[in-house]
Parts: C-alpha cells; sequence; structure tokens
C-alpha cells in the first residue's frame, strides 16, 4: 500500500504474540522520517545508515533516514504498552 | 465437540440455517470426506454442551411451551428445490477462487446477485439454475437533465440571509432562502436524475424439481462469476466476465456432458424500481432490434430533454443446434454451448448510423472465452494485486460467505478469511466501477468520500484519476455556483455531483421530521472532494500533479473563502456565517434550524485548504504574495470550543449546544479525513475528539456514520472504537452474502462501506503523513490476541 509520505509499503507483517512487527518501505524520494509504534519500540534492525540515532529502548517514535527508491527493511521488538495509552497521559496532564 | 454436532446445534443457534435446505448438504460434507490436497477449512470451535444429560430434557418437558418453529409452505415446496455443493465437493472439484469467493444460495433479485464489469459496463447476476437474471448496466446512463441549468440566482438576498442567521433566526433564515430559490427553475426537493440500468436479460431454460450441488462464485482476478448446479441431468456451469481490454461483456453457456442447451433468451426493459434514485428523470424511448444471431436494445433516454441514448448489442454464438425467435424471446435448442457477446455504448446524440457501428464492432469480436479471458485477467490482476491482505484465511478455504458470516457471528474474534474478501471485494469493486468516471452513487458529505475513500493508499489509480478528471471537469458549475447563491469569486461544489453535473440542485425538506437541509449553503464540500487530490500527491510525490491540479483546485476554493470570509468577532477572528454541520442541527435549534454558525467542520477545512494550498505554493516557490494573505486568513481562524466535560463541539459557538444523537460526525473531520487532529500534535483536541466520537449515538444506523466513526478511532489509535464499528459493519447486515455492502443494515446495495471498510483496515494497519509512518495504530485487540490455529502471522503487503 501508499503511505502518505511519499513512500510504498512493501510488507506490513507482526505477530503480536511473539511482539514483533517487519516493514519494508521504499519512499519515493530521499527523505528523514519518524517510524511510529505506540507499543513502544524495545530493539529495531535495519540496514547501515537508516538509524538516525541509536535507539532508546522502550521508546515510541525513531528517526530514519530513508534512500531514495530502495526498499528498507526494518525489524522491531514491539513493548507492552498500549496505542490507546496517549488518553490517560493527556487526561491527567 | 465432533464437527456434525456444532453443525447440528451451533449453526442453528447462530442463524446460519436460514432455509430448510442449507443444513443437510453441509452434514453431506461431513460424511463424504474431500478428496483433496487443500488445506482442510477450520471453523470456530463452537462451545461445548456441558448441560447434563437430563436438564434439557426436563426444561424441554412442559406441554405448553411454544411449539417448534416452522417454515412456511411455499418454503418448504419450492418450485426447484436448491441444495448447495458440500464442502468436501468444493474442495474435490477446486472451484472456489483463492481470491475470491462463494456463494451457496442464489440470489432471488439481481441486488442479491454476484457483480462483473469493467469499468463501463457492470453486471449483477443472481445466478439461479434456470431462471437466470442478468441486470447490464453503464455508467454513463443518466437521465439527462435539461439545458441550460444552474443553481438558483438567490446572491441577492445573501446578506439578508447572513443577517439573520446572526440574528439567531435560524429557522427563519433557511425558510426565506428556501422560498427565494424555489422561485427559480430548480425547485425545492430537486432530487439527482437517476443513472438507470441498461437492460435485464433472462436466460430460462428446462426446469427440473430439484438441483444439488449448487454453487456460485466470483474470481478477483478474472472478474469471472460462475454458477455450478448437478440437475437429474448431469453437470451443468455458466460463466460470464466483463473484459476491460476488449470492452464485453462474455457469456459462455455449457451443456453437462451428453446434454444440450436449451434456452429462452430474452432482453427487456428493466423494472422502474431498479432505478437507485428514482424519483426524477423522463421517459424513456425503448426500441428492440432482434433476430436470431443478435438482439439490438436501442434507447433513447429522454427524447423529451435531448437526444442521448445508448444501444446494447448481444451477439449471439452457437455450437451447433439451432436459434428461432419466439416473439420477442430467442429460442435456442440443442447447442452444445452458446457463447453471448454484449457491448453497450452511450450516445450524446443518439444515432441508427452509431448503433449499426457498435453492430459491426461486436461481430468483429472472436468468439473464444478463453483468449477473451486471458486479456481481461492480466489487466484485472495486475490492479487488484497492488495491495494484498493476509489475515490467515487460507485456513477457512472453501467457505462460502454464508458460511463465513455465520461463523464471525458466532465467534469472539475475527473471521480470518472473511476479514481478507471484504477486503478483496472492495478493491475489486472499486476497479469494476472504474472507467470514465469513478465509484460514485449519492452525496459527497457520506457517501462519496467513502467510496472514493481507499483509492489513494489502495494504488487504485485508474479509478483515482477517473475521479480527478470528473471533478475538474465539473469546475465551470462549482464557480456558477459560487456566483449565483454566494455572489461570490472562485468554485462553490454541490452536494451532489453527478456525470456533467455540477450544479448545486439540491435543496430538501421532509415534512414528517421538519428537518430543512441547507445544502446550497454548505461551505465544505469543495474542501472534502479535493482532499483526495491532496492525497494523491502525499501517496506518489508526484509535484507536477501537485502544481497542475492540486493547486488550481485548491486556490480556486481559496478564492470563495476570501469573499466568503468577511465577518468577525469582537476577537478578531472570522466567524463562520452562515454554518452548516451536515446534516445535523443544535439541541436547542429546531430540526428546520440546521443553517447557524461557526460549524467545526466549516473551520476544519477552511483550514485544510488554505494549510495544504500554503506547503504547496511555498514547495513550489510560486505565489509569495497569496501565501502571505493566506497566512493571515489562517491566523484569523476561530478556535474549536469544548464542552465543560471536554468534547469537542459540533460548532464552535457558544450558544448552539450537542445533540449527540445523529449518524454523522462533520465535526470530526480533522482526525479523518483531514489530518490536523492527532495525539501527538494536538494532544487536548485529541483528546476532545476521541471523547466527542465516543459520545455519538447514531439515531439511524447508516454505514457511513459506522465507517466514519471507526477512522476517526483509528486516526485517534482507538482501538476499541475501531473494534466495535468494525464488527457492527461486518456482522449486523451491512455485507450481504454478495460480499456487497448496503448503507442500512440488511437493505439493497449502496457502496459507503464498501470502500469504507477496507479503508478502516488500512488505516487500523498503518497511519501516515508526511514525515511518519505510524504501524499498528488501531489493532482491534482481538486481531491481536489471536487463536494459534486461526492466526499464523497476519500481514498486509503489497506487491509492486
Amino acid at each position: 500500500m501508499l503511505a502518505r509520505t511519499f513512500a510504498r509499503i512493501n510488507k506490513l507483517r507482526w505477530d503480536m504474540e511473539a511482539r514483533i512487527v517487519e516493514l519494508t518501505v521504499t519512499s519515493v524520494k530521499k527523505q528523514d522520517i519518524t517510524l511510529i509504534a505506540r507499543y513502544g519500540i524495545e530493539e529495531i534492525t535495519a540496514p547501515a545508515g537508516v538509524l538516525a540515532a541509536q535507539l532508546k529502548p522502550g521508546t515510541v517514535n525513531c528517526d530514519l533516514h530513508l534512500p531514495e527508491g530502495k526498499a528498507v527493511r526494518l525489524h522491531l521488538k514491539l513493548g507492552a504498552h498500549k496505542p490507546i495509552g496517549w488518553v490517560a497521559q493527556v487526561a491527567q496532564a | 465437540m465432533k464437527r456434525r454436532d456444532f453443525l447440528t446445534k451451533g449453526t442453528l443457534a447462530a442463524g446460519l440455517a436460514r432455509s430448510p435446505g442449507l443444513l443437510k448438504p453441509l452434514l453431506a460434507s461431513e460424511t463424504s470426506p474431500a478428496k483433496s490436497s487443500q488445506t482442510p477449512p477450520q471453523t470456530a470451535k463452537a462451545s461445548e454442551e456441558i448441560r447434563s444429560h437430563e436438564f434439557p430434557r426436563r426444561a424441554q418437558g412442559d406441554k405448553f411451551l411454544p411449539k417448534a418453529p416452522a417454515f412456511a409452505e411455499s418454503y418448504l415446496s419450492p418450485e426447484v428445490r436448491i441444495s448447495p455443493m458440500p464442502l468436501a465437493e468444493r474442495l474435490r472439484r477446486g472451484v472456489v477462487p483463492r481470491r475470491g469467493f462463494c456463494s451457496k444460495i442464489p440470489g432471488t433479485t439481481v441486488s442479491e446477485g454476484l457483480t462483473s464489469g469493467n469499468g463501463h459496463m457492470n453486471i449483477e447476476v443472481t445466478c439461479d439454475p434456470y431462471s437466470e437474471q442478468i441486470l447490464f448496466h453503464h455508467e454513463s446512463l443518466l437521465m439527462p437533465w435539461k439545458r441550460p441549468f444552474e443553481a438558483a440566482k438567490v446572491a441577492d438576498i445573501f446578506p439578508q440571509v447572513r443577517q439573520m442567521v446572526m440574528d439567531g433566526r435560524y429557522q427563519e433564515a433557511i425558510e426565506f432562502a428556501f422560498r427565494e430559490m424555489d422561485k427559480g427553475p430548480v425547485k425545492v426537493n430537486t432530487w439527482p436524475h437517476p443513472t438507470v440500468p441498461a437492460f435485464m436479460m433472462h436466460l430460462d431454460s428446462p426446469k427440473t424439481a430439484s438441483v444439488k450441488d449448487y454453487l456460485r462464485t466470483v474470481d478477483f482476478e478474472t472478474s469471472e462469476v460462475k454458477v455450478y448446479w448437478t440437475d437429474e441431468h448431469g453437470n451443468w456451469m455458466r460463466e460470464t466476465f466483463a473484459s476491460r481490454p476488449d470492452n464485453v461483456v462474455v457469456q459462455l453457456l455449457t451443456a453437462a456432458q451428453g446434454q444440450q442447451i436449451k434456452a429462452r433468451i430474452a432482453v427487456e426493459k428493466p423494472a422502474a424500481r431498479m432505478r437507485m434514485f428514482g424519483g426524477a428523470g423522463g421517459t424513456s424511448e425503448v426500441q428492440q432490434d432482434y433476430t436470431a444471431d443478435r438482439l439490438i436494445y436501442k434507447c433513447r433516454l429522454d427524447p423529451s430533454v435531448d437526444n442521448s441514448g445508448y444501444a446494447g448489442v448481444v451477439r449471439v454464438v452457437r455450437n451447433g443446434g439451432s436459434a428461432r425467435m419466439d416473439g420477442d424471446t430467442l429460442v435456442v435448442e440443442d447447442a452444445s454451448s452458446v457463447i453471448l457477446l454484449t457491448r453497450i455504448e452511450w450516445f450524446a446524440e443518439y444515432s441508427e448510423g452509431k448503433v449499426e457501428a457498435l453492430r459491426q464492432a461486436v461481430e468483429q469480436l472472436s468468439p473464444d472465452y478463453d483468449a477473451i479471458l486471458e486479456r481481461h485477467r492480466k489487466v484485472q490482476s495486475e490492479a487488484f494485486n497492488r495491495v494484498t491482505v493476509d489475515f490467515g484465511g487460507a485456513s477457512q478455504y472453501g467457505l462460502s460467505t454464508e458460511e463465513l458470516l455465520a461463523n464471525q457471528r458466532s465467534r469472539p474474534d475475527y473471521s480470518p478469511a472473511l476479514l481478507e474478501k471484504i477486503f478483496q471485494m472492495g478493491r475489486y469493486w472499486f476497479i469494476y466501477t472504474s472507467g470514465k468516471y469513478p465509484t460514485m452513487v449519492a452525496e459527497v458529505n457520506a457517501n462519496i468520500n467513502l467510496q472514493i475513500a481507499p483509492g489513494p493508499q489502495g494504488d487504485l489509480r485508474e479509478g483515482m484519476d477517473a475521479y480527478f478528471n470528473w471533478m475538474e471537469s465539473l469546475a465551470p458549475d462549482f464557480r456558477v455556483n459560487a456566483k449565483n447563491i454566494f455572489g461570490m469569486r472562485g468554485t462553490h461544489y454541490s452536494l451532489w455531483p453527478d456525470k456533467g453535473v455540477g450544479v448545486a440542485f439540491h435543496y430538501s425538506t421532509a415534512a414528517s421530521t421538519g428537518e430543512i437541509w441547507p445544502h446550497p449553503y454548505w461551505l465544505t464540500a469543495g474542501g472534502w472532494c479535493c482532499r483526495p487530490f491532496w492525497d494523491h500527491y502525499l501517496t506518489t510525490g508526484d509535484v507536477d500533479f501537485l502544481r497542475n491540479r492540486v493547486v488550481p483546485a485548491l486556490k480556486e476554493l481559496a478564492l470563495f473563502y476570501e469573499d466568503f470570509l468577511t465577518v468577525t468577532g469582537k476577537d478578531g477572528n472570522y466567524i463562520f456565517v452562515p454554518s452548516f454541520s451536515p446534516e445535523n442541527n443544535p439541541a436547542n435549534t429546531s430540526p428546520s434550524a440546521m443553517l447557524v454558525i461557526n460549524a467545526t467542520m466549516d473551520i476544519t477545512v477552511c483550514r485544510e485548504v488554505l494549510t495544504n494550498l500554503i506547503a504547496a505554493c511555498e514547495l513550489l516557490g510560486t505565489d509569495a504574495d497569496s501565501v502571505a494573505k493566506w497566512k493571515a486568513m489562517l491566523a484569523k481562524m476561530p478556535p474549536y470550543l469544548m464542552e465543560p466535560d471536554g468534547t469537542l463541539k459540533e460548532w464552535a459557538w457558544p450558544p448552539l449546544k450537542e445533540r449527540y444523537s445523529h449518524r454523522h460526525i462533520s465535526h470530526l473531520y480533522g482526525a479523518w479525513p483531514g489530518d490536523e487532529i492527532d495525539p501527538d500534535r494536538t494532544p487536548q483536541l485529541a483528546l476532545a475528539a476521541m471523547l466527542a466520537d465516543r459520545k455519538r449515538v447514531p439515531e439511524r444506523l447508516a454505514a457511513h456514520g459506522r465507517c466514519h466513526r471507526a477512522l476517526v478511532g483509528a486516526r485517534l489509535k482507538d482501538c476499541y472504537m475501531v473494534d466495535t464499528e468494525l464488527r457492527q459493519l461486518i456482522e449486523q447486515g451491512y455485507v450481504a452474502a454478495t460480499l456487497r455492502c448496503s448503507h442500512d443494515p440488511w437493505a439493497f446495495p449502496m457502496p459507503d462501506a464498501q470502500g469504507g471498510i477496507p479503508t478502516i483496515m488500512m488505516e487500523m494497519l498503518l497511519y501516515s503523513r508526511p514525515g511518519i509512518i505510524e504501524v499498528l495504530p488501531a489493532l482491534p485487540p482481538t486481531l491481536v490476541v489471536r487463536s494459534r490455529e486461526c492466526w499464523p502471522v497476519p500481514s498486509l503487503g503489497s506487491t509492486n
């Protein structure tokens, strides 16, 4: 499917029992994006040069450099947060 | 529990046994083990019988309990008793398409028919063994409007209407406006003209008392609709599809081994009730020119209006046997097979010469079913397979849609095959309804937007291109709307755009409820209709498209806003007046008072138009002076308001009170399809929007309302809202066994949810905006905690 950030999602695969997500994305142009997984990202595996900075385990977001026209395969180990958890945070703020 | 026990108990409890003949063949499949290499299908496990042996007998021992329910006699003694093909036989024969579905009950009307199409033409096929009905459609058969035809010229009263609304005389204002509009040629309660079906084909053949091994199928990758049955003469099959490369509907009738085709073929005018919006339009003039070799159906749509019309040529190619006319019915006897090749063309200027050219063109086609099919398959499968889903549905291979729907209603999670097939059907439908025009039925504010919704992310580019062309073709009417209704520059889009018609003609009342819908004053259709243009740019990065097609459309909308936004409050912010939030009225006004002030949606869409226009022009390095002006306008947008409990208000005007009991959630446009509300950028607003989504209580069960609530839920990471609405949509009558969707539960087909449900699935799995990709934002809990055997590893993928 196509993403609204000038990119094609070649594959999205998940196994929530193993807490694993695999994402393959091909960008139309060279761009920096933020990858979000609100379960929390415990680990991420990406090709060399794609990760903009070292991941702080458990965070929701991760910055990536996407090259133009080249499929990038990402492997995520998810945490145990709930994506809807933001509601309680905002309500309590 | 053994499967046989589950079928006898669980299926009855779950409502699977819809008719008397259903249960028996299913059980037969159990007594005739499959000899197939296919993976055995799995169904949800029913709960074990844990009542004591004596208890049911004791509970049922009261002689005054109601008698066991019975079927009406007519159900028990149909003219032809049809028994479905058992599952084991489906698997043995391999007749269920991998990407497609099967259904085990024929339709009684074409609304219950299976569908095929090539964009220009589409068909609905009941798949009855002996009394087949095929309704043929062509996308262009709009009953013509009398020209010239333009929106009511009421610009001179606009200042007065505006002032009345500012004064709180809401009902008085719209009643006054409607009286003035009604003085012109476009009268109140003018409804859209229908796009009419081309003709109905009946295929009748000699009946037997009973049929077994009945099955009908659709193959999404070839567009083929097939029907199988067995009677005392043997195994029969009919197959049909619409070819895109050859622009022809092909029907193949094949006799059982050692048998011959005996068929009566009639092509007739469809019943008037088959018009979806049948209130408008004139009287057509039909001519039938039939011979034993071809049937030509000619129609001038409304000669009192113009000379538009169409013709349908049905070429008959027999393999052996004979053919003759019996009145207007073609009688084919003793043929081993028959191919019917049908093409329909619409003519802006009807003439016999054009009909003859059509006849000759159909005559030139080679009547080779397999060759035509192969040419079509390449085109169809490429478009269809650009995006695929795999929820683990292979584990339920072979089950019919009736069985999958029943399975879904009796399990706590999702039927993987049903989810996949509904997603696939949405793509299939989008493709076969996309020709010169895109798929379009009904209104911008509830229907068309959802029908178009899966296009950009789903890479349904041909249909989206048709949409863009269509919208752009209506710009002249949109300009006249702005001028006639408001006295303003720019464009004002209509509620109900149609083929060649962008006139804002529809303004309506309902005497029974007192509702007055002020649609000519609805500001927001334009921004909503342009949203897919923007999404196309975001998904493709096509800068030429941005420059040449997005920016011009947004500029004309901005021009309208420049003229419209002339009233400001004491705080210096604009006041949107008059303003309408489809199709609701505040709790403290009457249903006649929908035209009020500062509808949240109007503010949101205006913000979106200006924001995207500014971003586009800054990227392109153009229109610097205008950008400054648009930024100044943005700075004067009124803030959104909240209720005391933090719920986002539908009207950002303090005196107007919320009315939660409504099917629309127009004020949540900023979450979906707009994109200015999310937990990261606007957390307080996102919470307010979530409360508004949760507090909605639909007073009518419209599919678009459920879709919109789910889509807003997906954007707000509200997996529970997605789960609730998605389950309602797929379990409670919005999806038929034909996998066609309806606006209301258990009603006739209407495709809000046909586009809406696939969009929900994509949005719950992945969210994106420039610079952001979010995985699994709103995965329903039962897709997370899945049963191991049914959910190997769900995945969503696309092929390049």
